[in-house]
Formats: structure tokens, C-alpha cells, sequence
């Protein structure tokens, strides 16, 4: 059976630059990009349209990453429990993102300082390369 | 007594001079009075001039010729202003008399002939002739370089001008008055003169009956009396009032005095208008006078002295002068000195009241002479001296008002004066610590020895540490402050010093360290939040040059690639400024570090990222230490980068790590043959974002040093380099023995 050809990326960012340069770096390698500007509305969009991976920032006002990612994994829906989850850290090393790795089933943490090769390398490491051909190559 | 001239006509008057008191006129302008002021006059220590409308000085006292330092002849006739620092203010101020009537405390500073300069405040006013036609000023200076002698002073003028005054001859007719009495009885002065004195008040029995007292007893005090102003309007008034005689003793008036006491604010007023004529009398009479025979008599005395000694003027005349005192053998030793010196000046005694109370008062002196210069006694003027008591108190309430702890020491150590702070410190009472050694109340006496010894030989210490040890065995850190005291002569008396809690200073240390922790916790997340935006930068740009690529020409590929490399350089100063920030805030964990196992692997590590380079490392056995490990891997890691990086126009790069036990620390360094640098740089070197090259010459932040000294600092060791431009540099740290 074929897959879906086509994968849906959540990005959840309070900061609209930071959430669309790397929105723009999956776009162009082939992913469908969704943005949700807060932890509310990242759950929301989830649980609509039931992305294949969330990147989530985790600090962010109102609801943070720690809170966002323990609803979403938590969620009565199974689908949406289930979808892995990256949290992204501006720290070198950041004990929370550690910490909701072990504890709240969260996948993995990327810093954001990594380079763009860096960051594309490690999404598709975890949802496979996109089916649809690339923006740009 | 001198040659004396009466102040209205000039004229010489002869001492023997005294007429008959019957004729009342002839009173205010004879030459008893003249004399009587006269003798006042010259008797004053207070220099007193005349001053002509025109400002030249027509009549001075001996007092004057001394401040002046020049001799009567040649002041009198010459120009008021010219013995002043400042002619024109002393101008501004003669002319203020004559606008206002009178000045008071008007500050001047006369100019000795010898260039010594005198802080003055002059008392001046205006005074008239009977017509009051103006005759010119009298004034009066005083030294003010005593702060007492200003307060006593401003005190003496006030309460001198607020009375109206008047002279009554003994049959009750007023020969004198003063603007005072013209204004509270509404009589002109040339009415009231030569009028009957009861006749002003509302019952002129009373008042002949009180007057008849003056004669009879010499004196009357507080003896009430109703004034009528022509108006119709009453003053309540107290009587107060003396006779005043010749030098040979012969009565030939009364001074009253009339206190308003139902309205002396409005007489106070009235101040600037009183005579100089009369004020100078009165001004003299405030102070309790003696006059004093040369085999140590009184012959006279004034209303204060009555006040002072509680005894009155007939008691007082012809007894010995010494036996008001406290003291009498200390005050005939004064009076001899008078004798011998010609004068003495703020002698003090205190005198005896025959209450009980004793008053402190300052004495000055001078001798006195008749026409041919015999002696003929002393004139001497008791200044009441509490006010400076006062102060010493208030000294003394200050004193204790410390909250630390203070101590006067002599010159061998005991403890001489101390206050409550002192005794809550040590736990020990005031009168078991006086006398005992001040080193026995810390936990090193030898210490506390030399911190007193030390202030005896420089003068004074500052912040000098100390322990208190109190009684019940409590101890307190302190910082001893102090300085020597000295007499008046100069003498150095003993040291007075303050013990400052340190304690308290300590927990100040602890805010101003949370303080900077806070700093650096904000710069810490100010650099974090940075690092965000520039992300994006980077992100963008670096999509530029990939997606780009074919639109963008060579320059435009430039302009792009020096964006990133832009971006770059400040991602590692924001990198290096959280990791200076973090070092600030992070506990240091002391484990075992074998240091040169770390010295080596992180010169292997480095190495690599230089494969090119030819480098010799020669690290030499290294003493182990107890350190944190991890800032410790930065130290070496900064320091051997350096090394490495300075050493790159180098062919060959020579770099020796060694080490220099001490008995409390050990010495570690890295010695390089790079470009070095100059030793008048060497402080800046450690300092964050310090750079001595360009950043095109050699790449970095000059955050590394900085890290460096902040790391060794917290492990209680200390970090320097030493150079030498175009010969390499060594740079040094310690860490304290294992």
C-alpha cells in the first residue's frame, strides 16, 4: 500500500520569524508546512489535521512546550497522542527538553543554532524523506 | 586710666572730672559718664571703633589697635574700609548702617599689617546727638574664630537691644534714654529728658519707691511696673536697674533697664534702633564684670556679677575676689598673671553661686592704668561658658549615639573613655574598662596592639580588622577606625577610634554580590534571547546563497557570505558571553584533576583542528590539584588555543606548560614563542571583550582571558600574563595546594 505521499510538518513558534525560517527550510525540502503560533493553537491544529511531526518550541508564553507536549501526548485521541514530537531549545543544553524527552514521551530535541543542512538531516531522520520532490534542487 | 576723650566733643576729660549728679542735662554729656563708658570701652577685649559719616575712623580702643596691629595714632583719621580683605563689602556694609540704623553680625575679615587675616562679625549702629543729629557709627568686632564667642555674642546683642533703657539721676529726672524708651512711652527724647522718671507709668509712687530702692540698695531687680504711652496704651514692664558710680566710687546715676513683658516681640524690633550709646553699655554689663583692686579687691562689679555669684553688690565690694570660685587659688594665680602679662584671654573658672550652682565661665582680663600708668587694678569679664559646655555634651551624646563601639586609648595602651556600644560589646562595665588594656578585649591582642601603635605613628588607621571578644565569649569582626587627638598645643593625647561591625559590612558584600549575580543573569538571558534572530539571519541568508545562487552575481554571492560570516562571528561572542555569564553563577565542584593528563588531551584535541601547523609542546610533569573539572578543561583549553594562535606566523611553534610549588599554591604556566605583546597592556588583557590584535590578524572574542581569571578566581587562585612584543607571551595561574 502506498503511504500518504504527502508530509504535514506542525511548526509551533510564538516567534513568526524563527517559525517560518524553519518552515521555509522543510518547505523547501519537500514538506507541507503547518504554523501554530501558540501551545493552544498547536493543539488545535493537531488534533484537526493530525500533522506527522510537531517541531515545538519550548519556550513560549501562556503555555509552554513542557505543558503543550504532556496535553498532546496525554490526548484522547490516540492519533494525536501518537504523533512524535521534536522540541526546539535555544540552550546548549537544556535540562527541561532532557527531562520532557524521558518523562513525557517526547521524541527528541534539536537546538536551533544547528545549521540548516543539520536540521533538515535530523527531521527527515525521523519521518523519512518527503515523497514529493523538493521546492529547490 | 588713659587719656580719655568724651566721644560727643572730643574734649579731653579728666578722670576727676565728676561734677554734681544734681543736673540732670549736664549728666548725659559729662565727662562722668563719658568716663564710665570710656573705661568700658578700652576695658574690652572686643575691638570698638568710631566711624565719621565719611568713613574715617574717629575714635578707637586698645583692642582695635591689636586686631589691627596698627597704632592708634595712625588709625584714627584713616579710612574705615582699608583694614578689610574686602573694602567694598565692609563699604556695603557701613552703608547698611546708615540705611537700616544698625547692622548686626555683619561678617568682615580684617587684614593684619603682618598679612594674618581675622574672621569678624561687627555690630554697628548708628549714633545721633541729643538733636538727633547722626555723628557717625560705633561698632563693635568679634573674633568669631571661636564658634562659642559668635553664639555668646549674637546672644549678648540681642538681649541688649530689647529693652528700653534710661539713665535717672537721684533725684528721679531721666538724663538719657534710648529709642527703646522713646517709643514705648510716645515722648520724643528731648521731652523725656530732664522729665521726672515715675511719671511714665500708671503709678508713679510705685515707680519713685523703686527707684528709691536703686539708690539705697545699689541695684533692684524684676520690679514690675506699668509703662502708659502717651496713647493711653499700658506695657507691663519689669524694672531693672543699678547704679553707676566713678571710678572712685561715688554714685552719680542709675541704669534702669525696662523689660516689656507683654510685648517683646515688637521690641525686639526695636533693636536696630537702639542708640549705639546705650548699647555699648549694656552690651558690656552682660557679660558679670569685676573690677578688681591690685591687692586682689573688688571694687566693682555689674548686675550679672550680682546674678553669677548670687551675692549682692556690698558683699561683693571690698571682699577678696578669689573666694568666688571654685578654685580661689587658681583665680588669684590668674589675677597674678593679669598683673604680670598686662592681660589674659579666655582664662577659665568657674564661679561659685551662693545657691550652689556653679557657672563655667571664660575669663578676660586686662589691667588697668590712671593717667601717670600706675596700676591701678584689673577689669575683668567673666564670659558664661556653658553654651561650650553645651557642645561638649552634645559631643559627648554623639559619642554615644554610635551604634559602634568607641574607645579612647592613651599613649600606653589603657583604655581612657568609651561609650555604651563599647560597653554592650565588650560586656564589660564602664568603670571595670577604664584603666585596663585595650588589647585584653581581643582575640589577638599583639594585633590590636600594633593597629593603636599604628595611629600613634601615622595619625590615624583605617578599616583595620579586629575581633571584639566579649565577656560571655561572643565574638565580633570589626573594622577599627581611629585617629590621635591633640590639646590645643598640639599635643597628641591619645587615640579615638571607632570599631565599624564588619559584620554588617559583610552582609552589604553579600547584596552587592546578589547584585551582580542578577547583572549577570540578566546579560545571560539578554545574549540567550539574542541568539533567535540571529538564527534567522543566518537561516535566510544561507537559503540566499543556496536558492539563489543563479540570480545573485559574484559581488551579490560577497555581500551574502559576509552577512553569515557576520553572523557567525557574533554567535561565538554570544556563545562566550553566556559561557562568562555561567562561570559567574555556576558552583564550582572541586574533585581531583590530574593536571597533566588535561593539559595533554586538550593539546591533542586542539592539534588536530591544525594539522598544518608545525608545533612543539613540551608540558612538563604537572602537580595534581583539586579543581572543577570542567571549567578547569576551559582554562587549559583558552590557554593553549592562545598559544597555538599566536604562535601562527611562527615557522615553528614552541609551547612549554610547567608548574612552581609554593607553600600555599601552585603555579601553573604556558610559555609561547608568538607575538607577545606589550606590558603596558597587561591589565587590560583579562578584561571581557578585550582585544589587542584586529580581528583580521587573529580571530576571537576576547572573552577567553576573562573566562580564564573569573574560573581561577573562584577556585581562590589568581591569574596574570607577562610579555613581550615579537618574543611571546606567559600566562600564569594558581590554584591553592591541595
Amino acid at each position: 500500500m502506498e503511504k500518504p505521499t504527502v508530509k504535514h510538518i506542525l511548526v509551533v513558534d510564538d516567534d513568526s520569524m524563527t517559525r517560518r525560517l524553519f518552515g521555509s527550510l522543510l518547505a523547501r525540502a519537500g514538506f507541507e508546512v503547518l504554523y501554530a503560533k501558540d501551545g493552544n493553537d498547536g493543539r488545535e491544529m493537531a488534533r484537526r489535521l493530525h500533522p506527522d511531526l510537531i517541531l515545538l518550541d519550548l519556550n513560549m508564553p501562556v503555555m509552554d512546550g513542557m505543558e503543550t507536549a504532556d496535553r498532546l501526548k496525554s490526548d484522547a485521541d490516540p492519533v494525536v497522542a501518537s504523533i512524535p514530537i521534536i522540541l526546539l531549545t535555544s540552550e546548549d543544553l537544556s535540562i527541561e527538553a532532557q527531562k520532557a524527552v524521558k518523562e513525557l514521551g517526547v521524541l527528541d530535541y534539536l537546538q536551533k543554532g544547528v545549521t540548516n543542512e543539520e536540521f533538515i538531516e535530523r527531521v527527515q531522520k525521523i519521518i523519512g524523506a518527503p515523497q514529493k520532490p523538493a521546492i529547490v534542487k | 586710666m588713659a587719656t580719655i576723650k568724651d566721644p560727643k566733643n572730643g574734649k579731653e576729660v579728666s578722670p576727676n572730672g565728676a561734677d554734681k549728679v544734681g543736673d540732670a542735662a549736664a549728666a548725659v554729656g559729662s565727662g562722668q559718664t563719658a568716663l564710665y563708658t570710656r573705661s568700658l570701652i578700652e576695658a574690652s577685649l572686643d575691638p570698638l571703633l568710631a566711624i565719621s559719616p565719611e568713613g574715617k575712623i574717629t575714635d578707637v580702643n586698645e583692642a582695635t589697635v591689636k586686631m589691627t596691629g596698627v597704632v592708634r595714632e595712625k588709625i584714627i583719621g584713616s579710612d574705615f574700609f582699608s583694614y578689610f580683605t574686602d573694602a567694598e563689602k565692609a563699604r556695603e556694609g557701613y552703608q547698611l548702617v546708615f540705611k537700616e540704623g544698625a547692622v548686626i553680625d555683619y561678617p568682615l575679615t580684617i587684614r593684619q599689617k603682618t598679612g594674618k587675616v581675622i574672621d569678624v562679625f561687627f555690630n554697628a549702629s548708628v549714633y545721633k546727638d541729643e538733636a538727633g543729629n547722626v555723628l557717625g557709627v560705633s561698632a563693635v568686632a568679634r573674633d568669631v574664630t571661636a564658634s562659642k564667642q559668635a553664639l555668646f555674642y549674637a546672644r549678648s546683642v540681642i538681649e541688649a537691644g530689647l529693652d528700653p533703657m534710661v539713665t535717672v539721676s537721684p533725684d528721679g529726672k531721666i538724663t538719657d534714654v534710648n529709642e527703646a524708651k522713646v517709643s514705648i512711652t510716645g515722648v520724643p527724647r528731648e521731652k523725656l529728658i530732664g522729665s521726672d522718671f515715675a511719671s511714665y507709668f500708671t503709678d508713679p509712687a510705685e515707680a519713685l519707691q523703686g527707684h528709691q530702692q536703686v539708690f539705697r540698695e545699689g541695684f533692684i531687680r524684676e520690679y514690675p511696673l506699668v509703662l502708659r504711652h502717651v496713647s493711653g496704651r499700658l506695657t507691663d514692664v519689669l524694672y531693672n536697674a543699678s547704679v553707676y558710680k566713678d571710678d572712685k566710687g561715688n554714685v552719680f546715676g542709675a541704669i534702669a533697664a525696662l523689660r516689656d513683658i507683654t510685648d517683646r516681640k515688637k521690641v525686639e524690633e526695636k533693636l536696630h534702633e537702639t542708640s549705639a550709646y546705650a548699647r555699648s553699655l549694656i552690651e558690656a554689663s552682660l557679660d558679670p564684670l569685676f573690677i578688681i583692686s591690685p591687692d586682689g579687691k573688688i571694687t566693682g562689679v555689674n548686675l550679672a556679677t550680682e546674678g553669677v555669684t548670687g551675692v549682692t553688690r556690698e558683699w561683693l565690694i571690698d571682699s577678696d575676689f578669689s573666694t568666688y570660685f571654685t578654685e580661689p587659688s587658681k583665680a588669684r594665680d590668674s589675677y597674678r598673671k593679669v598683673l604680670k602679662q598686662g592681660q589674659v584671654r579666655d582664662y577659665p573658672l568657674s564661679i561659685h553661686n551662693a545657691s550652689g550652682t556653679i557657672t563655667d565661665v571664660s575669663f578676660n582680663a586686662s589691667v588697668y592704668k590712671d593717667a601717670l600708668g600706675v596700676v591701678r587694678g584689673i577689669f575683668a569679664t567673666a564670659r558664661d561658658v556653658t553654651e561650650t559646655k553645651k557642645l561638649s555634651r552634645y559631643a559627648r551624646s554623639l559619642i554615644e549615639a554610635s551604634l559602634d563601639p568607641l574607645f579612647t586609648v592613651s599613649a600606653n595602651g589603657k583604655i581612657m573613655d568609651m561609650n555604651e556600644a563599647a560597653i554592650r560589646a565588650t560586656g564589660v562595665l564602664r568603670e571595670k574598662l577604664v584603666g585596663t588594656n585595650f588589647p585584653d578585649y581581643f582575640t589577638e591582642p599583639q594585633k590590636a596592639r600594633e593597629g593603636y601603635e599604628l595611629v600613634f605613628k601615622q595619625g590615624s588607621i583605617a578599616d583595620y580588622p579586629l575581633t571584639i571578644r566579649s565577656q560571655s565569649g561572643n565574638l565580633v569582626d570589626v573594622l577599627y577606625n581611629a585617629s590621635v587627638y591633640k590639646d590645643d598645643k598640639g599635643n597628641v593625647l591619645g587615640v579615638t577610634g571607632v570599631m565599624r561591625d564588619n559584620t554588617r559590612a559583610k552582609e552589604k558584600i553579600d547584596v552587592i554580590a546578589s547584585t551582580s549575580k542578577e547583572m549577570e543573569a540578566f546579560s545571560g538571558s539578554a545574549s540567550h534571547d539574542l541568539r533567535a534572530p540571529l538564527r534567522v539571519i543566518d537561516g535566510y541568508a544561507q537559503m540566499l546563497l543556496e536558492d539563489y545562487a543563479a540570480k545573485l552575481d559574484d559581488n551579490g554571492k560577497q555581500i551574502v557570505a559576509n552577512i553569515r560570516a557576520s553572523s557567525a562571528q557574533m554567535r561565538k561572542l554570544i556563545d562566550d558571553l553566556l559561557t562568562f555569564s555561567r562561570l559567574g553563577q555556576q558552583e564550582i565542584k572541586k574533585e581531583y584533576v590530574a593536571m597533566g593528563a588535561m593539559a595533554e588531551e586538550v593539546f591533542e584535541e586542539l592539534k588536530k583542528a591544525a594539522p598544518d601547523r608545525q608545533i612543539e609542546c613540551n608540558i612538563q610533569k604537572l602537580p595534581d590539584s583539586r579543581a572543577d573539572k570542567s571549567t578547569l578543561r576551559l582554562v587549559w583549553t583558552n590557554l593553549l588555543s592562545n598559544a597555538i594562535k599566536y604562535t601562527g606566523p611562527r615557522e615553528k611553534a614552541v609551547i612549554e606548560v610547567g608548574s612552581r610549588i609554593e607553600t600555599d599554591k601552585i603555579t601553573y604556566y604556558v610559555k609561547d614563542n608568538g607575538v607577545g605583546f606589550d606590558m603596558k597592556d597587561v591589565n587590560k588583557l583579562f578584561n571581557v571583550f578585550q582585544r589587542l590584535h584586529s580581528i583580521d590578524e587573529f580571530e576571537g572574542t576576547g572573552v577567553g582571558l576573562a573566562n580564564i581569571k573569573r574560573i581561577i578566581e573562584r577556585h581562590g587562585g589568581t591569574a596574570w600574563a607577562e610579555g613581550k612584543v615579537g618574543e611571546g607571551a606567559t600566562f600564569y595561574f594558581t590554584l591553592p595546594k591541595v
